[in-house]
């Protein structure tokens, strides 16, 4: 009668393959960029002990790699801030415009979902070849109503102009789809008790469906800084990191320093402190939204 | 009120189709491109190909250099999938086969939350 409970963790085993493949995949690899930031070479695959030196060397504007460090960085902010920015709202706004029943809501869906099924490089593609002053649509177009001196690899400007305006156009779908996800699970009820109210069509959003909406916007908001910081592929046909250095990002930045000019040493730190901050990043907004869960369970 | 509901019943459709144009106009363009011939793509601007051409489609199909990529990209997206669903798939086991106990990772953790 007095059943114990049979303890058998032999399953367990079951787990074995996924940790060694991670192990060789993941912490190895991981193991190896962390040896080649404390050490320095002579060459000839002799290594000696370097401590924190290219750390020191990473973190301080004004070695020549610091610098560098801090203009890739700071662009990296200020794109991602800037891609923000834009994506959420708009965002907010198409899951908005997104009908509400019928055949329309089907055909809406998969023409938003485009640009999110586009390799990556096909986009970088798509809008260097569209942005082009010679033959590209919106080049033209742009030089055409009086902005001559729209240049995708002369000018910044344009270059930033381009890169933003790529982002936006392949991303803001995916915020609108997490709305729209998040409006479809508001329930009825609040519609009603708004409309018997007499709510106004903003009052109606500012007190249901922003609130609401708050979850996911926030993984929203995570994955688009997470995409839009670790930013490689799509940027590399369109501009090149240039003109200069004007869209050089972190990614594209580190890999130049680690393949094309083999500063192990400088690269190993530039990847460590680059992937700190994306966990931090994470970190805080995991904190942030398991907090607010338990205050709003509580 | 009627005012509002008006244009509301206008704005969002409008809205939509705009993002909609926005999205579709480069990819038309890439279409577009791509029934051209590269002189008629680089002798200047035309909203649609003046003599519509299968070319470069055939040359991606039958060039080998072309469809090796392709190929290629197949290949590895195969035995990535094989791969990992062999190497993943077991390690759900231990949370099947203990149900909802504590051993399990997820109900010690997220889960329970």
């Amino acid at each position: 009668v007095n059943e114990t409970k049979i303890w058998d963790n032999r399953a367990w085993f079951f787990v074995a393959p996924v940790l060694i493949f991670v192990l060789f995949s993941s912490l190895i690899p991981m193991m190896t960029v962390l040896n080649y930031s404390v050490q320095d070479s002579m060459g000839q695959n002799n290594f000696f002990w370097n401590g924190a030196g290219w750390f020191q060397n990473l973190l301080d504007p004004t070695t020549e790699v610091g610098k560098r460090f801090q203009g890739a960085l700071l662009r990296n902010l200020t794109f991602s801030f800037v891609v923000l920015a834009i994506e959420i709202p708009l965002g907010i706004a198409v899951s908005l415009c997104i009908p509400k029943q019928g055949w329309k809501v089907g055909a809406v869906l998969v023409i938003i979902a485009l640009p999110l099924l586009i390799p990556y490089n096909v986009v970088g593609v798509i809008w260097q070849l569209f942005t082009r002053g010679d033959i590209g649509l919106l080049g033209t177009s742009l030089r055409a109503i009086g902005l001559t001196g729209f240049n995708v690899t002369q000018d910044a400007a344009s270059a930033w102009f381009t890169l933003i305006i790529m982002d936006v156009w392949h991303w803001t779908s995916m915020v609108a789809l997490l709305c729209y996800a998040g409006l479809k699970a508001i329930p009825d009820a609040y519609y009603q008790a708004a409309r018997i109210d007499g709510a106004r069509r903003w009052a109606v959003f500012a007190n249901i469906e922003f609130p609401k909406l708050r979850k996911v916007l926030i993984i929203a908001m995570l994955l688009r800084f997470m995409g839009s910081f670790m930013i490689y592929t799509e940027p590399f046909p369109v501009t090149g990191c240039g003109p200069g250095e004007a869209t050089s990002f972190l990614s594209i930045d580190l890999v130049k320093m680690a393949l094309m000019q083999v500063d192990l040493g400088n690269a190993a730190a530039y990847s460590l402190v680059y992937n700190l901050i994306t966990l931090t990043v994470c970190w805080i907004f995991f904190t942030y939204t398991t907090h607010a869960d338990s205050k709003e369970n509580a | 009120m009627r005012g509002s509901r008006m244009r509301g019943s206008l704005g969002r459709p409008l809205g939509m189709a705009l993002y909609m144009l926005f999205l579709l106009i480069p990819i038309y363009w890439l279409i577009n491109m791509s029934f051209k011939t590269n002189t008629e793509i680089m002798s200047g601007l035309s909203l649609w190909p003046e003599h519509p051409v299968l070319d470069n489609f055939r040359k991606i199909f039958i060039d080998p250099d072309w469809h090796a990529s392709f190929i290629n990209s197949i290949s590895f997206v195969a035995l990535n999938t094989v791969v990992s669903v062999t190497i993943a798939l077991p390690a759900a086991m231990p949370s099947a086969v203990t149900g909802s106990s504590a051993t399990s990772p997820c109900s010690s953790g997220c889960c329970r939350i």
